[in-house]
């Protein structure tokens, strides 16, 4: 939990960024690239452009690796053969399925992370170690918070709560998908994957960022938990897997984010449209995914594939955000929605902080080894 | 002309003193009429000075107050801008834009008409250029990557904006360098003719922050390489 601060943080972040670019998307219908391209010209548009799309790629890679992992998980088969398969379900939801149903029904499901949180209360952990730990300021920056998940947890993993892997084993076994040919060390507690509402600019709502802080901080206890419930003989390696499960998780929650440019308006392609309005976007995505099943395919750790993808992902972020801060000031686009001076002075010291994060990320991975 | 090809170069007066560099080009709308546009954009002047990022970000203007920081770091520089109208320039060369006179230190307008310009005025750089492109049916067909500027009428006359260039053609000179070279012979090689799509300025129904036609985008140039991996790739997947 030492590093649950960092999620404080980002949330805030988050909420700041998510409302100016829905601002802007709202009053302008214009998305958030077209502003970066219109305020920072042609080609530092066009080099943010191929940084996120390698980014969206590398996510996208970890997310089907991560649905094939959980396969295996659950049926025992190496996740190597289901790749393909999970490319092929990815691909067609994002072929046939609309837009809008995607939106809800992963929104929905997503909801159901709810039971991790539910699981760590119903857990009575020692809340006041729990709230050391959390109070903790990490030794290394923000950025390498991902980084140093893994590590931290492991160690810190034994001290503070009960394991969440009894509660759900113990008394839930019926959640539990594991099946009985499944190994004790396989059989994990069946938390439902689910996805977050895509966050579209325009309408990022406030239980969405609220539902997202707290999947991202409830693995870290549940991890911590299942570290102290395994003792000490492997918690490593349990607290790893769980983890592991969070990104996995997360990975999907932004590769979704990949396929569908962020902040779309609704004349976006890939909605409502049918596949030949739209044939880039389609030619693109099949492109993503057949590279990603071939990079996924040469048995890379999907957990270090979005190590670094969020790290670039940090380098890269005050390219958006910047030309957002400024434009979310602008009465050409919001009218007279323009920000206000508190806004604008949270939002600048943002801007501060994720510069500094953008410097200080790749020297900072290369450095801890993406926290290895 | 191009209007990439102006942004940019360096700006000298008769002395040659270099005044700094062309940040963007001011449009008024009193031209000859053009399509069902109704009376065209023609250039009005240069807008010439130093460090360019404040007016690249757009925060130079009055109307956007905000962040402070920002706009007291980048912003202010406003008043340093140079106006040089168009029928001062004396030649446009590869790199250099050449006026006809003697500009002393601290003038702001030069050139013969200090009038306000009669049409409606445009920053075509901060305004025009990189914005999308709307079509019809309200479906996008491409960005504003340049703009083509004609001469017409008398000899030294403003030119105007007859046409807007789209797409991977006009965007590669707008790279430059190795990249923009690449680009450029990727097109060649998918297109049949060399030049970049271009759409009369005349199918222009409004500018906003997006560029509004009153045609569709189905037979437009600019639609090439969508109509490209459509028909070869996508349409031949089942379910399109």
């Amino acid at each position: 939990m030492s590093l649950a601060w960092v999620v404080v943080v980002g949330v805030i972040g988050i909420v700041l960024y998510a409302e100016m670019s829905g601002r802007v998307a709202a009053m302008s219908g214009r998305p958030v690239f077209d502003v970066i391209r219109e305020r920072l010209g042609a080609r530092v548009a066009l080099a943010d452009l191929v940084a996120s799309l390698l980014i969206n790629l590398m996510t996208v890679t970890a997310e089907i690796a991560g649905l094939a992992l959980v396969i295996q998980l659950v049926t025992g088969v190496n996740y190597l053969l289901w790749v393909p398969m999970a490319a092929f379900a990815v691909w067609v939801v994002i072929w046939k399925v609309r837009f809008s149903v995607m939106e809800k029904v992963f929104g929905i499901t997503g909801l159901l992370l709810v039971v991790t949180a539910v699981g760590v209360w119903k857990l009575q952990p020692d809340w006041s170690a729990l709230l050391t730990l959390a109070s903790e300021p990490a030794r290394i920056g923000v950025s390498a918070h991902l980084l140093l998940l893994r590590h931290r947890v492991a160690r810190r993993g034994h001290d503070s709560v009960r394991g969440l892997l009894l509660l759900v084993r113990g008394r839930g076994g019926a959640l539990d998908p594991g099946g009985s040919h499944a190994q004790p060390s396989q059989r994990l507690p069946w938390v439902p994957i689910g996805r977050r509402p895509v966050a579209r600019d325009h309408d990022g709502g406030g239980a969405d960022l609220e539902a997202a802080g707290h999947r991202s901080r409830a693995p870290v206890a549940d991890g911590a938990a299942r570290g102290r419930d395994r003792g000490h003989d492997r918690p490593r390696a349990a607290v790893h897997r769980n983890v592991r499960g969070d990104l996995q998780r997360r990975a999907r929650d932004i590769a979704l984010d990949g396929v569908h440019p962020r902040a779309v308006p609704r004349v976006a392609v890939g909605e409502v449209r049918p596949a030949a309005e739209a044939a880039r976007f389609h030619g693109v995505v099949l492109a993503s995914v057949i590279v990603a099943v071939g990079v996924a395919l040469t048995t890379i750790d999907p957990v270090e594939v979005t190590e670094y993808s969020i790290v670039f992902s940090a380098a890269a972020l005050p390219l958006t955000y910047a030309p957002i801060l400024i434009v979310a000031n602008d009465p050409d686009y919001v009218g007279a929605k323009t920000n206000s001076i508190v806004a604008n002075a949270i939002a600048f010291t943002y801007l501060i902080l994720l510069v500094a994060v953008a410097v200080a990320t790749i020297p900072l991975a290369i450095w801890t080894r993406a926290g290895a | 002309v191009r209007l990439a090809q102006l942004l940019g170069k360096r700006v000298l007066d008769r002395t040659g003193r270099d005044l700094g560099t062309v940040h963007d080009v001011r449009l008024v709308r009193d031209g000859p009429e053009i399509g069902s546009f109704g009376a065209a954009f023609r250039v009005h002047s240069l807008v010439v000075g130093g460090g360019a990022i404040g007016t690249r970000l757009g925060l130079e203007r009055k109307q956007v107050r905000g962040p402070w920081p920002l706009k007291a770091l980048l912003g202010r520089r406003h008043a340093e801008r140079i106006s040089v109208h168009w029928r001062d320039l004396s030649s446009i060369e590869e790199r250099v834009v050449r006026l006809r006179s003697v500009v002393r230190e601290g003038t702001t307008r030069v050139g013969p008409s200090h009038e306000r310009p009669a049409g409606a005025t445009l920053e075509a750089g901060l305004q025009l250029l990189d914005r999308q492109i709307v079509d019809s049916q309200g479906r996008m067909a491409g960005k504003v990557d340049d703009l083509e500027l004609a001469f017409a009428g008398e000899p030294g006359a403003p030119p105007s904006v007859v046409a807007i260039l789209a797409g991977p053609g006009a965007l590669a000179h707008r790279l430059g360098g190795r990249l923009g070279l690449w680009l450029d012979s990727i097109q060649r090689r998918l297109a049949d003719d060399a030049a970049p799509a271009r759409v009369s300025f005349g199918v222009v129904k409004g500018i906003d922050n997006h560029v509004e036609f009153s045609i569709a985008r189905d037979d437009l140039d600019v639609m090439r390489l969508e109509r490209w991996v459509r028909d070869r790739l996508i349409s031949r997947i089942p379910g399109s």
